[in-house]
């Protein structure tokens, strides 16, 4: 797949400190957060600077090699795997290049950590909303390429809703700046088009991203539940109710256990069903009367206790615990499938009813943490993925949770990406013909479709051949 | 173990400490929290140089797809400071520590121990050898020559820039402590390092103990703790020490066994690991390390006493054994909390290692260089005057550090600030 | 593929504009209609016909009135999703969810007579959209029919989506060029408990305007909208012919109640009633002719300065400060002073609808170019329309 000779001329670009080869140094970049995928790249290439990256991107383009750009190797669906081809790595370009604090924006290079950004504006009362549980690690460049979102989207949207502009090199080598820092431009909204498209349409340069003020006044509450349907219809409840939490979390009791086993615990309640980890934020007139709201609903729906947190220290405590959740599980078993889905948000006491259903059916332990007030499940199984029956028992619990949610009018990602995960599930949501439509706008951006190759659309959509056999396998 | 737990996986090292150590792996989610924690993956920026990629580097030695003996895949191990940072930030609880120290086992047994790195670890393991090398050091020191050929080039003088980063920065008047002859009793752990080049330090901390109610006892017979010989990978020599220093802690029949250097604590109350299976040894080195404390610990349980004004601008480096190891971060700064006058300003990332870990600064110069300067920037940035820290490579770490960058701070241990301050009690201090 | 000047031959042929008129009532006969025709048929694509400066300078060979395509079909208040066919007018939109304390915050300027789909097709916005976002964050899913007369979707019915690339924001704004927007799901809001509004006359020096919108920046709730008049404007609020700040507030009956005493401490602040701002979009002619102006928000002092020195008193300028845009509704010439007096200021200038397409970047015109081609190679659909005119 690499012609001769393209490491070295690579080299002659970054260094040859930052062009991995042997076998041994290519094996940490065959998986992202996702391990269930392992892919061998061929090369791995990490550019230092921006000049460099870009041509690093034309290099390619000459030699006409495959590339998958990766920032952190923190995505969920298997997204920065190259299989035989190059790992355009792109952790090195990690500075914040300029704070605008009157106009409220800064512009990032791809590798700059999500939660960096928040310390470094948080000086001027300032942070970066979208708040990945994985914010700590990720990188706004893989933010972008996702679309990520996190628990305070539920108030403040999702990535795409922060980005105001980017400078992207194309596959062949160009570079072009999408969108503007007014957020006004004329043509088709290439910028909308980009976000959220899994490094298949180019490679992020720099990015200009909102900065949000941070609210005024915060309340955070955590309400405990005997039953996870009781806290399924709290949170529909809530969300009928018109109230608007900054965030909605669920989490329910495997998944408490592993968070309070951890160095993360958080004070959960471990006898509970399920909690509700609920932010109201805003102005600090009327606030208590929305938190005495919510919790009204909470108690309505058969919460055990409402209590909201005491201190900032006590709220971090509660936030850090759920952030961590996904790592914390872990401990409970070898492997661990991570999912995501979306519903309805009127559907989540049926469609939780019916995973917990599946769960006893199958024999597997689901481990519910989700954004709750988005309908966003994030139902996990850990296992031993060593034992055969135990693996193909989790698969068929997957797929049969996969499809309640598709039956429920929802969708197979709500912020994890397709990836190589959920290609299986692509023609469940669309027909050919709006693969075919994705396929094209794809081509447009990358008509030689050597950016991350194999991803989000099934290959047979974009009638080149036919896709591989089910990578879940 | 790990080969007994999953039979479908074959062990390409079977009866290895790595092997033994292998289950500690499955926790490993592959989630990447951990990167950012790490000092040398933000150094060189390759994820085989990170946690993450250290335990894929675990897992295909474990598998066979990596051979042992790779000098290649054993330097993403010997480039790890061992600090531990990974490990609060792992919310699975992976015991990197443990699997860092069981693969070097395993690799030192197919590869030979750089020339250094035998020479440092041989002289600590013998007292006399020691005893020597540390006196001809402060002779040296005494000369002022280090001090002056810190001036040179890093590459060249940081060794003495180290050494001369050893000299008390401030002496303090002594002072005659308030004795409580009713309070617990304690055992200095005095250390190598410690006794032979903070002499001072190691007088200041009896003092501050004692000036807080404890009644420090000495101790017969104790010597070099054995963790720089621990996390290379040397088991055999750590045992020797640690049986040498478990005996002479029961002997001393003290309440709390104190140490004033972090890694020291850290290995102390490791020291059951140490003897894993052992039936003899074991259960006495569960009783000595059940016993340990670090010096701010029993401080802080003691309020502490407040001292006199000390005027400074001070930041707090945690050393990595205290923070990630130990898992105590309260205590410092509450004794720092105690000392009027001061001004604590926070150090941004000031969980991350300085480069020092233990003899690694001296056999990976570069990327212990590299991790440096990324610490003397951000305390550049606090524009703080003294930087506090209490562990003796990292002070001699970060000493050298700002000598060498021509920075305005200077490096103190922490009990040598509260021992300023209780000597100013009276009369104001200012540095 | 059909020259530019053969289609011109056409349209002379028939007249000099569309003779045929189409009014399809369902997808089904709006696919056999695309399906039907020859594929150099082209088509002006047309809402409700309130926003005829849109549609009315498109030349093409048959008029697709799609405001017979309406109707709510499907609305989970739970959910605060609602789905309607692209003919659906927004009044119909907001009678239905106002019932529920919810609304679809989406008020571009004209009558609201203008349809769901010829809104999210054009993108376009009025003073909600700073606060409560634009049209592409409000659409979660669209059903389409593209230039070949086959039936795509986009998105789908929840309202966080990643699956597939993101056809939804690549259509809206796209002013039907890359397919007829035939149904539409968006996110709902929840009516705020109290919505009021205040007007407050706006300052003429620089200095002063900066400082009054820092000082508006303290209030200790974000409000709903924000948006300057110029005196023809504010006269079309039946508030007096002067430099108006409308300012809307909405949430809690405390945190309103405190914003509103904050703003009321400004010199000569009048509360008005928020049925103020439906009744000023309403006046915006059918046939206007607009351009729009963006600039850092730091530089809309200047903008706004430099628009209302440079157009006449019967223009209508208005402006969304934290937005940094100014909109201007007049005829060419104003226009085009406008133009020439903003020039210095390195404005992004947008003239509506959506744009022409053109944009001085090569290489963005170039992606534009391909994405044209890519999902209406003949030009079919609203020819003309976001090109750059190498067809």
């Amino acid at each position: 797949m690499i012609p001769p000779g393209l490491e070295r001329e690579l080299a002659d670009v970054v260094g040859a400190r930052f062009v991995l080869t042997r076998p041994g140094e290519l094996l940490a970049y065959t998986a992202d957060g996702l391990p269930g995928y392992r892919h061998d790249p061929a090369l791995v290439v990490l550019p230092g600077t921006r000049e460099e990256a870009i041509a690093v991107v034309q290099l390619l383009a000459r030699r006409k090699v495959a590339f998958v750009p990766r920032g952190a190797g923190t995505g969920l669906s298997g997204g920065a795997l190259a299989d035989g081809t190059v790992v355009l790595g792109l952790n090195r370009l990690r500075r914040i290049l300029e704070i605008d604090v009157e106009n409220q924006w800064a512009v990032v290079e791809p590798g700059v950590v999500n939660a960096h950004l928040s310390r470094a504006v948080a000086p001027h009362g300032l942070h970066y909303a979208p708040d990945p549980s994985s914010q700590s690690a990720c990188t706004i460049g893989g933010n972008v390429a996702e679309n990520a979102g996190g628990p305070h989207c539920l108030k403040y949207g999702v990535t795409v809703n922060h980005v105001l502009a980017l400078t992207v090199v194309l596959a062949d080598g160009t570079v072009v700046t999408l969108g503007s820092t007014t957020g006004e431009v004329a043509g088709y909204d290439l910028l909308g088009a980009f976000v959220g498209s899994e490094g298949c349409f180019g490679v992020v340069l720099d990015a200009t991203v909102r900065l949000t003020a941070n609210p005024t006044a915060v309340r955070t509450m955590l309400a405990d539940f005997p039953t996870i349907d009781s806290a399924a219809r709290a949170t529909s409840a809530i969300i009928a109710a018109g109230l608007v939490p900054a965030a909605l979390e669920m989490m329910d009791q495997p998944t408490i256990r592993a968070v309070e086993a951890s160095i993360y615990a958080a004070g959960y309640p471990v006898d509970a069903a399920a909690v509700l980890l609920i932010e109201l934020d805003g102005a600090a007139a009327g606030l208590d009367e929305e938190v005495a709201r919510v919790a009204g609903a909470c108690r309505e729906a058969g919460a055990r206790e409402v209590r909201v947190a005491t201190s900032e220290a006590d709220r971090q405590r509660l936030w850090q615990g759920r952030k961590k959740a996904f790592g914390a599980m872990g401990r409970v078993s070898s492997h661990l499938v991570v999912q995501d889905a979306v519903i309805p948000r009127t559907r989540l006491p049926d469609v939780l009813a019916e995973i917990g259903r599946i769960g006893r059916e199958e024999g597997v332990t689901v481990c519910n943490v989700f954004h709750a007030g988005d309908g966003n499940l994030h139902p996990n199984i850990p296992y031993n993925g060593n034992d055969p029956a135990e693996t193909q028992r989790v698969e068929r619990a997957m797929v049969r949770i996969m499809e309640a949610c598709i039956a429920a009018g929802g969708s197979v990602t709500g912020e994890h990406g397709i990836g190589v995960d959920k290609l299986p599930y692509m023609p469940r949501l669309f027909t050919e013909a709006t693969l075919g439509a994705m396929c094209r706008l794809r081509d447009c951006f990358d008509p030689e479709r050597r950016m991350n190759p194999g991803k989000v659309v099934p290959m047979r959509s974009c009638r080149e051949w036919a896709m591989a056999p089910a990578a879940r396998g | 173990m790990a080969a007994a737990e999953h039979p479908g996986t074959p062990c390409a090292l079977p009866g290895t400490p790595l092997a033994q150590a292998g289950a500690g792996l499955d926790l490993c989610v592959h989630c990447g929290f951990c990167l950012q924690a790490c000092p040398t993956y933000l150094a060189l920026d390759n994820e085989n140089d990170s946690p993450r990629g250290r335990l894929v580097l675990m897992r295909g030695l474990l598998a066979g797809d990596l051979d042992a003996a790779d000098d290649a895949v054993a330097a993403h191990f010997d480039r790890c400071l061992g600090c531990r940072g990974c490990e609060t930030a792992c919310p699975s609880g992976v015991p990197y520590g443990t699997l860092l120290e069981a693969t070097r086992t395993t690799l030192a047994a197919s590869r030979p121990r750089p020339f250094a790195a035998r020479l440092i670890l041989g002289t600590f393991r013998h007292p006399l050898l020691l005893r020597v090398a540390l006196a001809v050091a402060r002779v040296v020191r005494g000369t002022g020559l280090p001090a002056l050929l810190a001036r040179l080039p890093r590459q060249v003088s940081f060794p003495f820039a180290m050494l001369a980063s050893t000299r008390r920065a401030w002496p303090t008047a002594p002072y005659t402590p308030d004795a409580d002859a009713t309070g617990p009793t304690v055992a200095l752990l005095t250390g190598c390092v410690m006794e032979g080049l903070y002499t001072e330090t190691n007088r200041a901390t009896e003092r501050v103990l004692a000036h807080n109610g404890y009644r420090v006892v000495p101790v017969g017979g104790q010597r070099c703790c054995g963790a720089l010989h621990a996390h290379a990978g040397d088991v055999e020599s750590a045992r020797a020490l640690a049986r040498a220093n478990i005996a002479a802690f029961e002997a001393s029949g003290a309440d709390y066994v104190v140490t004033n250097a972090s890694g020291c604590g850290s290995l102390l109350k490791e020291y059951e690991h140490l003897f894993a299976g052992d039936e003899t040894w074991q259960p006495r080195a569960r009783q000595v390390a059940s016993r340990a404390r670090d010096v701010s610990e029993l401080l802080a349980a003691r309020g502490p006493r407040r001292g006199g004004v000390v005027n400074a601008v001070v930041t707090w480096d945690a050393p990595c054994h205290l923070q990630h190891a130990q898992r105590i971060t309260a205590a410092p700064l509450a004794v720092l909390g105690a000392i009027p006058g001061l001004r604590v300003v926070p150090l941004v990332d000031s969980d991350h290692c300085c480069g020092s870990a233990g003899i690694y600064n001296l056999v990976e110069p570069d990327t212990s260089n590299r991790v440096l300067d990324a610490k003397l920037a951000r305390i550049e940035a606090t524009g703080a005057d003294v930087v506090v820290s209490s562990n003796p490579g990292c002070l001699m770490q970060l000493g050298a550090g700002l000598r060498t960058g021509q920075h305005r701070a200077q490096a103190i241990h922490l009990v040598d600030l509260l021992d300023a301050a209780y000597a100013a009690e009276g009369s104001p201090h200012a540095p | 593929m059909m020259t530019r000047a053969e289609r011109g031959a056409r349209i002379i042929e028939s007249g000099g504009g569309p003779a045929v008129h189409h009014a399809p009532s369902t997808e089904r006969e709006l696919i056999d209609l695309l399906q039907g025709a020859g594929p150099h048929v082209t088509f002006r694509i047309r809402g409700a016909g309130t926003w005829a400066s849109v549609t009315e300078r498109i030349r093409a060979d048959a008029t697709l009135d799609l405001s017979r395509l309406s109707g709510i079909t499907e609305y989970v208040p739970g959910d605060l999703t609602l789905t309607a066919r692209a003919g659906t007018t927004l009044a119909d939109i907001a009678e239905a969810t106002r019932a529920n304390g919810q609304w679809l915050p989406l008020d571009p300027w004209g009558a609201p007579t203008g349809t769901l789909g010829a809104t999210l097709a054009t993108a376009s916005t009025g003073p909600l959209a700073a606060t409560l976002g634009l049209p592409r964050d409000a659409a979660l899913g669209l059903s389409l029919v593209d230039a070949a007369g086959v039936r795509t979707t986009a998105g789908g019915r929840v309202v966080k989506n990643v699956a597939g690339f993101d056809l939804v924001r690549l259509q809206v704004g796209a002013c039907g060029t890359l397919g007829i927007l035939t149904e539409a799901t968006v996110r709902l809001r929840p009516l705020p408990a109290v919505d009021r509004s205040c007007a407050i006359p706006l300052p003429a020096a620089q200095s002063d305007l900066t400082a009054l919108l820092v000082s508006l920046r303290q209030i200790p709730l974000s409000p709903l909208a924000m948006e300057a008049l110029n005196p023809a404007l504010a006269a079309c609020a039946g508030l007096p012919p002067a430099q108006m700040l409308l300012v809307r507030v909405g949430g809690s009956h405390p945190a309103v109640a405190q914003a509103v005493e904050a703003l009321a401490r400004h010199p000569h602040t009048t509360e008005i009633p928020s049925s103020a701002w439906p009744v000023l979009s309403a006046s915006e002619p059918a046939d206007a002719m607009s351009v729009r102006y963006s600039v850092r928000p730091s530089q809309w002092p200047s903008l706004w300065i430099t628009v209302c020195a440079a157009s006449d008193a019967s223009a209508r300028v208005h402006g969304t400060p934290s937005r940094g845009v100014v909109r201007v509704v007049g005829p060419a010439e104003t226009q085009h002073r406008v133009q020439q007096a903003v020039a210095p200021l390195g404005a992004v200038e947008i003239a509506e609808p959506a744009g022409r397409g053109v944009t001085g970047v090569p290489a963005l015109a170039e992606l534009g170019r391909r994405v044209r081609d890519a999902f209406d190679p003949q030009r079919r659909l609203n020819p003309g329309v976001m090109d750059d005119g190498r067809s």
